[in-house]
């Protein structure tokens, strides 16, 4: 429109009929411009203050992400993409800038050109009948473009929520990258312990390594030392075998041992009894053997004096023997005189017939005590030989009572000798008894332990059997044993390289880790930068949207309006139809405006894309923020540049506020100069008077007028 | 007993090798214990000697070696009885003589023919006596030596 602006400028000093329909296009673009110099207005100044985010937030970055050379390329890219729209933003700006002015000085000198075409206004007034029709077109047009703007609020709400749903997202990520931070520090500290550990590894592997050699080694030692044993158990369970027999049998022998320990200890019992009986024995014996020494003495000495008293008796025998022989003497001679007497009395006859009787009573009596007294010789004779005998005898008896001594005090001495002897076999028995009942508990539990030797010895064989075949499979194991020794001291010194190269890896790992854990620091530090920085990016979306919602209404307001000049153009139908020239005009004009107003649509949805490419690139912006994190380069410069470029952006920017104000003004100016023309034009054309006064709000409504109320 | 009778026949018994004899008493002077025998040369065997008694030296003869029985030693009941037969005064050594009995004829019997011969010729005759047998010596036959005898006295 700006090259169909000039070009309808420069042919300005030709013909007036042509300057006229000139002035109209002008008149229109110029609405249509200050519709997109107002919209450029608002973007500018929606831009300043996104720039003035994007600066706050370049100079946040620029100093959060100085190390970062991506964040600053991306950024630089970033910023050039937006420097590109800007600067085609400002380029246009200029251009309109320039157009503008060209066309205020064209329109102060077309403003006598249009005094001269006001007959050619009623063209313009024909052109304003179909004008009405292109009115109520250009009403619904505008209605679409209210939807559509409300559509687009609806974007830029929902593009706000999705902001604020990214810059959460931001907050959590920052977070996630301080945790990622610690972790990392942790991570560090962990690759240095692992690092440490690698090497203790690498050694411990390389110690294992000339482990397992001697391992192999030693395998094969076991494995000869296991089939010896397995030999050697198998001649175990043969000898277990015997064992268990051997077991059984000194059970068998056991219990027999046992049951004559026990019989033994009971008769060692008993000869204990019967020894002690024979010591009270003997010691009796012993007392009596002493008391009968003490009677053979007795009886001795009572044996001598039993001897003298015999010998006394046998001397007093002897002289009554004496004496009986006198007595005997005597009653012979009695008998022997009585005999003679009697002899002389019988010689006497008669005379001595009295004597020989005196003389037989004499012999008589001497023959009584001759009787007697040979009874007394005899009793006496065999007196003295019962004396004579015990004499004898009292001698042998002294003889026999001394030796009866003699044995008793040999019989002491020998029972003496027993008693010791008896005491000695007496203790010893006790001791054998002892024994014996030791012997017979020993014996017990030799039973006991046999026995359960020969059940031991059987679960032995039963064991030994399962051991032998176990034995057998532990040489077929340990064959495979050797052969994964061997295997395995290789693998061992392979590993050991491994283990080598993984140290190698391990002090790199180190490296990068700390590497990472700087990295991840400065990240977070930037994750929390950059959420700040989306926090101040939500703001601005903020009042975007806010914006927008104003569009929104302002477009509401057109929509209100275009109903308005619906009924106006309405109302002026009827006027509008005596004018069909001028009305055709002004429905070529209005077609103009149709096309005006379509590129206002245009410039809304390039502004729209605007946005959009606004809205990428924060994307991009996000997205290399994220890129950002990753990198760890200086790039301070850039970012400083980008700074510059953006504070240069930013007073480009505010100059181009200026212009765009002073076009505003222009364009205000030009509008008045319009509005000075269409009543000139009115004029000029007496009939479409009102028409003629209502055609410019209707071509500066869609961008003047919102702009007015909102602001 | 009467007198004649106990004076005919009364008898002193004496005892000699078991066996009772009886010397009648009226031949019998006197009685002694045997004490002092002095042996005289060249006399019988059955002289043991000669004694004095009262006043007298009696020829003491052993009835023992006169009978023919082993000789003895004399002791305390030994005795010696002086008889006086035939004038002649003989003393008889005997056992032993305590006893002074009378013996009726009726008492008496004649020795057996069978002794006669050989010592039925010292016996008078043979009593018995209370159940006793007593021998009565026949003094004459005892005494018949005395050609020898004189010899020797």
């Amino acid at each position: 429109m700006v090259s169909r602006s000039s070009r309808g400028k420069s042919p300005a000093g030709d013909e007036a009929a042509r300057i006229l329909h000139e002035t109209d296009e002008v008149a229109q673009a110029t609405r249509g411009l200050a519709a997109t110099a107002a919209e450029i207005v608002r973007g500018v100044e929606n831009q300043t203050r996104s720039i003035e985010g994007a600066v706050d937030l370049a100079n946040s970055v620029a100093s959060s992400l100085k190390d970062t050379k991506l964040q600053a390329t991306t950024i630089v890219e970033s910023v050039e993409v937006v420097a590109s729209s800007v600067n085609e933003l400002a380029a246009s700006i200029e251009e309109i800038d320039a157009t503008t002015r060209q066309m205020a000085s064209s329109v102060s000198d077309s403003s006598v050109t249009i005094e001269q075409t006001s007959a050619s206004i009623r063209r313009v007034t024909s052109n304003a009948e179909s004008m009405a029709g292109s009115s109520t077109q250009v009403k619904s047009a505008m209605l679409q473009m209210a939807a559509s703007v409300k559509q687009i609020a609806s974007d830029a709400t929902d593009m706000t929520s999705s902001v604020e749903e990214t810059a959460s997202t931001i907050e959590e990520m920052a977070r996630s990258v301080r945790g990622v931070a610690d972790s990392t520090v942790d991570l560090s500290v962990a690759a240095e312990q692992t690092s440490s550990s690698i090497n203790e590894m690498a050694a411990s592997i390389e110690q294992v390594g000339a482990t397992t050699k001697t391992l192999s080694a030693t395998v094969e030692e076991v494995a000869t030392s296991i089939e010896q044993m397995s030999r050697s158990v198998a001649g175990t369970a043969q000898n277990v075998d015997r064992i268990a027999e051997a077991a059984n049998d000194a059970a068998t022998t056991a219990t027999e041992l046992d049951r004559s320990i026990k019989s033994v200890a009971v008769m060692a019992r008993q000869a204990d009894e019967a020894t002690r009986r024979v010591v009270m024995s003997a010691e009796e014996g012993g007392e009596a053997v002493q008391k009968s020494i003490k009677g053979i003495v007795r009886v001795r000495e009572s044996i001598g004096q039993s001897a003298g008293v015999i010998k006394e008796m046998g001397k007093r025998a002897s002289e009554i023997g004496g004496i009986i022989g006198t007595i005997n003497l005597i009653s012979e001679r009695t008998n022997l005189l009585s005999l003679n007497a009697s002899i002389e009395a019988a010689r006497a006859g008669e005379a001595g017939r009295g004597f020989a009787v005196v003389a037989e009573e004499i012999r008589n009596l001497a023959d009584r005590a001759a009787r007697a007294t040979a009874e007394i010789e005899t009793i006496i004779r065999s007196l003295q030989d019962v004396a004579q005998e015990a004499v004898t005898a009292s001698a042998d008896g002294m003889r026999i009572a001394d030796e009866s001594s003699e044995l008793a005090e040999g019989g002491m001495a020998g029972l003496r000798r027993i008693l010791t002897g008896v005491k000695e076999s007496s203790t010893l028995v006790g001791q054998i008894a002892q024994a014996c009942q030791e012997q017979a508990n020993a014996g017990q539990s030799v039973v006991t332990s046999i026995a359960t030797t020969a059940a031991e010895a059987k679960l032995a064989a039963t064991g030994t059997a399962e051991q032998a075949k176990a034995a057998q499979s532990v040489v077929t194991s340990t064959i495979n044993l050797r052969k994964m020794a061997v295997q395995l001291a290789q693998g061992m010194d392979e590993q050991g390289k491994a283990a080598r190269e993984i140290v190698k890896a391990g002090q790199s790992t180190r490296t990068l880790a700390e590497q990472v854990r700087r990295a991840t620091n400065e990240q977070a530090t930037g994750a929390a930068q950059i959420a700040q920085a989306m926090s101040a990016v939500r703001k601005g979306m903020e009042s975007s949207a806010r914006a927008i919602l104003e569009q929104t209404r302002a477009s509401d307001e057109i929509g209100r309006q275009t109903d308005h000049l619906g009924t106006m153009i309405e109302s002026v139908a009827g006027g509008m139809a005596e004018q069909s020239k001028a009305t055709e005009e002004t429905a070529r004009s209005v077609k103009l405006i149709r096309q005006q107003a379509a590129e206002v649509a245009k410039g809304i949805s390039e502004q729209a894309q605007a946005c959009r490419l606004m809205r990428k690139s924060v994307e991009q912006i996000t997205r290399q923020i994220a890129l950002i994190a990753k990198a760890n380069q200086d790039h301070e410069t850039s970012t400083v540049d980008i700074l510059q470029r953006l504070t240069e952006i930013r007073s480009v920017t505010a100059q181009n506020a200026v212009g765009v104000r002073e076009t505003e003004k222009g364009l205000a100016n030009l509008r008045d100069r319009t509005q000075l023309l269409s009543t000139i034009s009115e004029e000029m054309t007496v009939a479409p008077k009102s028409a003629a006064r209502r055609t410019p709000p209707t071509a500066k409504k869609p961008t003047r007028k919102p702009r007015k109320k909102s602001s | 007993m009467t007198a004649s009778q106990s004076f005919d026949s009364t008898f002193i018994l004496c005892e000699l090798a078991g066996t009772t004899y009886a010397i009648r008493s009226q031949a019998v002077r006197q009685m002694e214990m045997v004490e002092q025998i002095t042996p005289v040369p060249n006399a019988p065997d059955f002289v043991e000697g000669v004694v004095f008694s009262r006043g007298q030296v009696v020829p003491a003869i052993s009835l023992r070696r006169r009978f023919g029985f082993e000789p003895r030693p004399h002791d305390l009941k030994s005795r010696l009885i002086v008889i006086s037969h035939a004038n002649r005064i003989v003393g008889l050594l005997v056992d032993g003589a305590r006893e002074f009995i009378s013996i009726s004829e009726e008492q008496q019997q004649d020795p057996p023919e069978a002794l006669a011969a050989m010592s039925g010729r010292y016996l008078q005759a043979i009593a018995r006596v209370n159940e006793r047998l007593i021998l009565i010596l026949d003094l004459e036959a005892v005494l018949n030596f005395s050609a020898s005898l004189d010899e020797a006295v």
